[in-house]
């Protein structure tokens, strides 16, 4: 077991998801997936991957601006987004285990971000959320 | 994209009247995070000496690290490459510490600079230290950084005090979040 540990990733010039998310993301979400502290950046912790479990949801958290366009290949992103919910969100690490974002999924998506109509969409799915 | 700067125009026309630049939001009680994200790295030692840099005169700041090379008090300090702004180190502060009275923005800034003493990549988050006075010393604007990660703002000519107990842009300082693989 030891010798032979199968390298993960984390190869010189591969940057980890967790390395990727301070970079691109933290700046607004914070470090430790906080946001703001109030309603302009929303905080991720035991609530993001409730998204998840709401009709468009799973789209909208690809949608939003900072993860359509951020600097990252699809596969990056795919990555990057099932080690956010489980590492923010681990009550529902379940939902993306079991149904992973892959590169497949998240490149259309990112294609149709999310612009002028965002608030009133993420309105609608917390509404359900919430209600649920 | 249109998002963020719909955020940061309306912002900005906030607070058009009160400063020029750099706004986004702040809490205080989460000013701790931007420090707690920095385990591994050197710190300049040099830099928190409380008597060295206060503005006019400003000390060379000698720093005795050689894993973290150059005077945290001149722009050309190689944590700075992404920097526009006042350099807390200048203010009474240190590259990693508001100065007193300032409160430091949790929503920050962040790119990454070569340190030539390893030729790594770190990631360097340039949080802001937001109080009633702007600082104006040591101004230090290099935009050099190879990856403006938040393209959204498009630039980092950003306030983010918005939203903070005090919202006037003091300074700011260069916190090292780790190391990148890729550059
Ligand atoms: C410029 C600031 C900023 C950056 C950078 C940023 N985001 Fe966001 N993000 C936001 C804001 C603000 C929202 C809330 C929706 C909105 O108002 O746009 C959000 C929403 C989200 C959401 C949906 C969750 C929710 O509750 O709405 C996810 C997922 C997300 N961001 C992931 C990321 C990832 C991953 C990155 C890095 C690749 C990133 N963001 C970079 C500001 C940012």
């Amino acid at each position: 077991m030891f010798c032979c540990l199968p390298f993960t990733g984390q190869a010189a010039g591969v940057n980890s998801d967790a390395t990727n998310y301070k970079i691109f993301c933290s700046g607004c979400h914070t470090i430790d997936g906080r946001g703001s502290g109030d309603s302009r950046v929303p905080t991720f912790r035991n609530y993001v991957g409730k998204f998840l479990t709401v009709e468009g949801g799973r789209a909208f958290l690809v949608r939003v601006p900072g993860v359509a366009t951020a600097p990252l290949n699809d596969e990056k992103m795919a990555s990057m987004l099932n080690w956010l919910i489980k590492e923010f969100d681990p009550k529902r690490a379940d939902l993306i285990n079991s149904n992973p974002y892959t590169a497949e999924e998240v490149g259309p998506l990112r294609k149709d971000i999310l612009r002028t109509s965002l608030l009133k969409y993420r309105a609608e799915l917390t509404q359900k959320i919430d209600s649920n | 994209m249109s998002k963020f700067d719909k955020i940061f125009e309306k912002s900005a026309r906030d607070l058009a009247r009160t400063q020029s630049r750099r706004s986004f939001l702040s809490k205080l009680g989460m000013a701790v995070v931007g420090v707690s994200a920095i385990p591994a790295l050197p710190v300049a030692r040099a830099s928190s000496n409380p008597s060295a840099g206060f503005s006019n005169g400003v000390l060379p700041q000698e720093n005795n690290n050689p894993n973290d090379p150059g005077d945290p008090s001149t722009c050309e300090y190689w944590r700075y490459c992404g920097i526009d702004g006042f350099l807390c180190s200048c203010c009474g502060g240190s590259v990693t510490t508001c100065p007193p009275g300032t409160e430091m923005s949790p929503i920050t800034w962040v790119g990454t600079c070569l340190n030539p003493a390893d030729n790594k990549h770190y990631i360097i988050s340039y949080n802001d230290c937001c109080g009633t006075t702007s600082c104006g010393t040591c101004f230090c604007n290099r935009n050099e950084n190879d990856k403006p990660m938040y393209r959204v703002f498009s630039n980092n000519d950003t306030n983010w005090c918005i939203g903070a107990s005090s919202q006037t842009y003091n300074c700011s300082t260069a916190i090292i979040l780790g190391v990148s693989a890729d550059n």
